[in-house]
């Protein structure tokens, strides 16, 4: 092995034949692998500094090996050898998350669940589809499209990631101000935890019948169990789709206009507040948005008329509030570009670091924290890009998303600047009042933000981890550990 | 993009650097200028400036890589491909060892994940670019030499022609302005449909010639799997044929064979001037040129698979609505769209030679499609490109037309 491996808590695996033949007798022999180049794969996830990593010849973290499971009694015996030899269970989707959650820090077995992509019952009357957990984002839109429906959760990383994943980061998405994020949209579960049970939580639109259990594994991270199939809410496919854009010249005002939309009970299916940096980024087609803030709104419904009102509604509002109408050109060009993933690819191998943190606060948060985030980012040294846009709305509040870019500075590593970037925004959320992240979730990266989140509810969080996984098998090393700080 | 509009778009970037100090701006311009440091290697056929930014992708493709569809295996998602490969080019993974050399083939050269990409990759050219590398070392996975060696002694993809000794099916004109080559899979598998194309081309009045007992392999199938040397040896040779025969059109009845001779010989540095169609093209083109008219009911239901090359934009053109073209003009022909059509078709299986390294994923892959292509409820399954219409054909066992048997079904018997 010519990698470097950067987190070194590899653990030490006495007997890894016994192992390796004990998973094969479970899974067979073609979905067990210890070879070099298939450990690489599973080695990361899409933590960006990682990418640094590739081109410097290093690998985050390395599992002893990897199996492809394909139902949940093969979950359930492989996390049992597990649980007996005390070994580290990473679950693993398409590897898309942002945080660090999947890199395998203890090593140990990698569970890919891309084998589990069945769709168990589509229920045209309860407007429900069950599905299994590995199902991929964009897959599963094109099963329901041609029943015609859709499940309206569309993350940026639709593409490349699965149900699994959604739910263990509990993810938002492009969508979401109309169809809600993944805990509105997921009923029930069915889950294998550490011990090798197998649960299945009970189907019902709603009840008064105790704590709800699966909510505890909506933004576990793979550290409670392995959810392995959902029951999620479907929609027919909206008969109209309309959208509109305004430009505006202060941030107050284009928060202000979209805080009232909200709180008129209009649910746009997307809403989006570029500052003036990202306006100008994605917008440089569009005169009327020259050194203004560009906010796009997409409406749907299976009622024509029903989108007409809430156009209508959301024009008279932006009006005034001192926005300028812009028509739709900068709505389709979202639509047309809002997959394009690739800075990163183009800037890193020019010494770039980058990454984008998202969080969230309440309305009367909004304006100070965005100012806050924006002005530390912008006080590093070696920082270039600093910029945000906000992406997810509710009648309370505001998730925002920034992006950083720059070049490491003298006498510093890229880590070092990485997370001096991070810490800077961070530090910054939780002086405004806001929370440390929205939707991308905790992983790695900001584990050590836990306890200025939660204070002692952290500690109820790791007793119920406890209670669940007491030999701390499941994705260790993430969520609710918490490094010392740089 | 003209030069104004790139100005206008990439504006915010000037800005953006200028806005550092100058400390900034100076290691900003050290990061331009290192930057070969991260994908420089020596003597390789691989662009790895684009294999390095394809490898840092999160994947936003690979819900369309129908080998990582079939597999499941991380390591075979696009951009971990070209993560693997990448490290393979580097030397920081052996590719002398087998399992990780045959990363490089897990591909069915669909170009699914170009249709999607923001940057316009085509991962599997950059994995045949690797491929290529493996081949240059002496780096085989099973099924390859074998392959060659058996292409190479034959000069055909298959055992032997079936058809080249029947005379009906090597028609050579004198004078002849069109060259109808036909493709290896065409001339094993498909005589009927090379009887329907030679019934159009002689409907259209066209002179042209087969060369049908000279004919060879393209050499494409061998360019994809990295042996350079041997798809130069066939692009030598069919050029050598097509300057003997004197035609200045080539039309094939295979898009791979139309992308190797239009394409990859310029490539291999074996140019020409030949004006190259697909069945397809040079059909719709015979159509609005009033040379053939489908007069004859053709009573069936069909629907139609896209052959990627075609629909991709492989060749340089995109050519989706051909196919269909041909099909409104034929009368009483009930046309049914698969779900996944045009350019977000599905792969065959039989891309990326895969079937000759790794026939299991292949016909996996070839279920799968002619699943979808079944669920319209057609009689018939009908594409453009015979190496599908074979895969089809293998997986299910129903006959699958060529485009050409329909049209020519069209056409009226009488001159």
């Amino acid at each position: 092995m010519k990698f470097d491996v950067v987190y070194k808590k590899r653990v030490k695996i006495d007997d890894l034949n016994a192992l390796v033949t004990e998973l094969s007798e479970i899974v067979g022999p073609d979905w067990v692998s210890t070879e070099e180049a298939d450990l690489v794969a599973y080695s990361k996830d899409y933590q960006l500094i990682t990418n640094r990593w590739i081109m410097e010849n290093k690998v985050p973290g390395l599992p002893h090996v990897i199996v492809w499971p394909e139902n949940e009694e093969e979950i359930s015996r492989i996390l049992i050898c597990a649980n007996r030899k005390k070994i580290p269970v990473v679950p693993y989707g398409e590897g898309s998350g942002v945080v660090g959650a999947a890199i395998p820090v203890y090593g140990g077995i990698m569970l890919d669940m891309k084998r589990m992509t069945d769709i168990i019952e589509v229920n045209k009357q309860n407007l429900t589809v069950t599905v299994q957990t590995g199902a991929n984002g964009k897959w599963l839109e094109r099963q329901l499209e041609q029943k015609g429906f859709l499940i309206g959760h569309v993350p940026q990383s639709f593409h490349t990631s699965t149900v699994g994943g959604w739910i263990a980061h509990r993810a938002a998405g492009q969508f979401s101000t109309k169809y809600g994020k993944i805990e509105d949209i997921v009923l029930s579960m069915r889950v294998v935890l550490p011990n090798g049970e197998i649960i299945d939580t009970k189907l019902y639109p709603r009840a008064s019948n105790g704590p709800q259990i699966e909510r505890l594994f909506l933004s576990s991270e793979g550290t409670l169990g392995i959810v392995t199939q959902a029951t999620m809410i479907m929609w027919p496919l909206p008969e109209k789709q309309q959208g509109v854009s305004f430009a505006f010249d202060a941030i107050e005002d284009s928060l202000k206009a979209t805080q009232l939309i909200l709180q008129k009970q209009i649910y746009p299916a997307v809403v989006r507040i570029y500052d003036k940096q990202e306006t100008e980024r994605h917008f440089y087609n569009e005169p009327q948005a020259k050194n203004r803030l560009m906010v796009i709104f997409v409406c749907e419904a299976p009622i024509s008329s029903l989108v007409e009102l809430e156009i209508s509604e959301i024009r008279k509002t932006c009006l005034e509030c001192n926005g300028t109408d812009c028509g739709k050109n900068p709505v389709d060009h979202w639509f047309e570009t809002r997959f394009n993933v690739k800075e990163t690819s183009v800037y890193m191998p020019k010494g770039q670091i980058a990454d984008t943190i998202e969080i969230s606060c309440m309305w009367d948060d909004a304006v100070h924290l965005y100012h806050s985030v924006i002005n530390e980012l912008k006080k590093l040294d070696g920082l270039l890009l600093a910029s945000g846009h906000a992406s997810h709305f509710y009648p309370n509040g505001v998730c925002f998303y920034f992006t950083f870019s720059g070049i490491v500075p003298e006498g510093k590593s890229p880590e070092e600047f990485y997370n001096s970037a991070w810490d800077a925004a961070m530090i910054a959320t939780l002086n405004s009042g806001g929370s440390i992240s929205h939707h991308h979730g905790i992983g790695i990266n900001r584990a050590r933000w836990m306890r200025d989140e939660h204070g002692p509810v952290l500690d109820l969080m790791k007793k119920i981890k406890h209670v669940i996984d007491p030999n701390n098998i499941m994705n260790p090393g993430k969520l609710y550990d918490e490094p010392e700080r740089e | 993009m003209g030069l104004l509009a790139k100005i206008k778009k990439y504006k915010w970037i000037v800005k953006v650097f200028f806005s550092g100090s100058f400390k900034d701006i100076k290691k900003t311009i050290q990061g331009f200028r290192h930057e070969k440091d991260f994908y420089y290697v020596k003597e390789t056929h691989v662009d790895m400036k684009e294999l390095l930014k394809c490898a840092l992708c999160p994947n936003m493709c690979r819900f369309e890589c129908p080998s990582l569809r079939v597999t499941h295996k991380e390591m075979y998602a696009p951009a971990t491909k070209s993560r693997i490969s990448y490290h393979m080019e580097r030397k920081n993974l052996d590719m002398t060892d087998l399992h990780t050399a045959e990363v490089a083939y897990m591909c069915t050269n669909c170009d699914g994940c170009r249709n999607w990409c923001p940057m316009d990759i085509s991962t599997g050219d950059l994995l045949t670019q690797v491929r290529a590398d493996l081949i240059n070392r002496e780096i085989y996975i099973p099924g390859v030499k074998e392959f060659d060696a058996r292409v190479m002694e034959k000069q055909t993809a298959f055992e032997q022609d079936t058809f080249t000794q029947i005379e009906d099916l090597n028609v050579n004109m004198e004078n002849p302005e069109v060259f109808y080559y036909t493709g290896c899979v065409m001339a094993e598998k498909k005589p009927a449909a090379v009887k329907a194309n030679i019934k159009i081309l002689q409907k259209a009045g066209i002179r042209f010639c087969m060369y049908a007992d000279e004919r060879t392999c393209c050499g494409g199938p061998l360019h994809t799997l990295g042996l350079l040397n041997s798809a130069k040896y066939f692009a030598e040779k069919n050029i050598a044929l097509f300057n003997k025969a004197g035609a200045k059109i080539i039309v094939t009845d295979c898009p791979a064979c139309t992308n190797s001779i239009r394409n990859t010989y310029k490539t291999l540095g074996c140019k020409h001037n030949y004006k190259v169609y697909t069945s397809v093209e040079f059909y719709r083109k015979l159509l609005e040129e009033g040379k053939i008219k489908p007069e004859k009911s053709v009573p069936l239901s069909i629907t139609y698979h896209d052959p990627c090359i075609s629909s991709r934009g492989k060749m340089g053109t995109i050519d989706i609505e051909n196919a269909r073209f041909i099909f409104s003009l034929i009368p009483d022909l009930d046309f049914r769209e698969v779900y996944l059509h045009g350019d977000i078709t599905q792969c065959c299986g039989r891309g990326g030679v895969s079937h000759v390294h790794h026939p299991e994923i292949s016909d996996a892959i070839g279920k799968q499609r002619v699943a979808q292509l079944k669920e319209t409820g057609a009689e018939y399954i009908v594409s453009a490109c015979p190496a599908c219409e074979e895969g089809f054909m293998f997986n299910d066992g129903d006959p699958v037309l060529d485009i050409g048997e329909i049209l020519a079904k069209s056409l009226a018997d009488h001159a």
